[in-house]
């Protein structure tokens, strides 16, 4: 079976019907959660990118600002997933077959690899590799803001 | 009012508007970016205002919170500004009608009423509490409150395409 006949089968279960004739008030809802968690994702991701940068809290240990930045971070990833997962449910075939939310997908999964892998192993090192911490900072930001605009831009293809 | 609506029409009908408003690319490529401003205006706010309620950075001096984000947060504000003052130009007529533009600015109103009654009210005696890990009531309040009135903004913009 391929992904997209998996989605056209889930379309047509009860919870898929029902989650597609919701009021579009319920899908604005969820939008509502996936934007406040987006916004307070991306400025955990700006607040711990500023300090590896150095461009903010440079006489504060990056440590301490990437732990505290990693919570809200956490937070923030999860109400965008959790709403984010709800909305693709709402419309499966429609989103998958949108070639934004296909970017925006690419782009989620490889930030969340990177952030768990290299980000994590380099930026924990960044005081005494301060060359590793902004190079990982730069491509965090590209690849985190890259998923909010690709995904801004999915409603209007 | 109706010099308003005038104004806004004459927005609308200009060639830069129409042109705006029926670009393929232009018009997502400013919402994009007005979400890019939003995460470091609202976004880095709000971690202030956590920092303010007593809940994050806890450690940090809450001055130093402030004067470090405080470029990037106006910085986003200017790119928020700007973006949506493009956006209204592309749309203009639409939003005034829009029920969730007029909460929007209300909201932001209150913000910025709130942002005055602590830079002007509670900041002038800092020195008391710009190094407690949990600053006083007054102060807590005005985070907290600052979160939810830019949250509601924030909402109440996303809202807009639901509610014309």
């Amino acid at each position: 079976m391929t992904i997209l006949e998996i989605l056209r089968w889930f379309q047509d279960t009860g919870f898929g019907v029902a989650l597609r004739k919701s009021n579009h008030l319920v899908g604005a809802a969820f939008q509502l959660v996936h934007i406040i968690g987006f916004v307070l994702l991306l400025a955990s991701v700006t607040l711990i990118n500023l300090r590896l940068l150095g461009l903010a809290f440079a006489r504060e240990a990056p440590a301490r600002i990437i732990g505290a930045g990693n919570i809200l971070l956490g937070i923030g990833l999860a109400a965008a997933v959790l709403s984010g997962i709800l909305i693709f449910l709402s419309g499966p075939v429609r989103y998958y077959s949108n070639e934004f939310f296909q970017l925006k997908m690419l782009l989620l999964i490889a930030a969340v690899l990177f952030q768990a892998t290299l980000f994590a192993w380099l930026s924990r090192r960044a005081a005494e590799r301060p060359f590793a911490g902004k190079a990982v900072a730069v491509a965090s930001l590209l690849l985190w803001f890259g998923v909010g605009v690709s995904g801004r831009i999915i409603g209007f293809v | 009012m109706s010099v308003l609506y005038d104004f806004a029409q004459l927005l609308y009908d200009s060639d830069f508007g129409t042109a705006l408003r029926e670009s393929q690319y232009a018009f997502p490529v400013i919402e994009g970016t007005h979400l890019l401003g939003l995460a470091f205006s609202v976004g880095l706010l709000a971690i202030v205002d956590l920092r303010l309620a007593g809940v994050v950075l806890k450690d940090a001096p809450l001055l130093d919170v402030l004067r470090q984000l405080r470029p990037f947060i106006i910085g986003g504000f200017i790119l928020t500004f700007a973006t949506g003052s493009l956006l209204f130009w592309a749309l203009s007529i639409k939003l005034l009608v829009n029920p969730a533009f007029p909460v929007k600015f209300l909201f932001i109103l209150l913000a910025g009423a709130n942002f005055l009654w602590f830079e002007l009210g509670l900041a002038p005696g800092a020195v008391e509490w710009a190094n407690h890990a949990i600053p006083p009531i007054k102060v807590r309040v005005a985070g907290w409150t600052s979160l939810v009135l830019w949250s509601v903004v924030v909402m109440a913009g996303r809202l807009i395409p639901y509610l014309g």
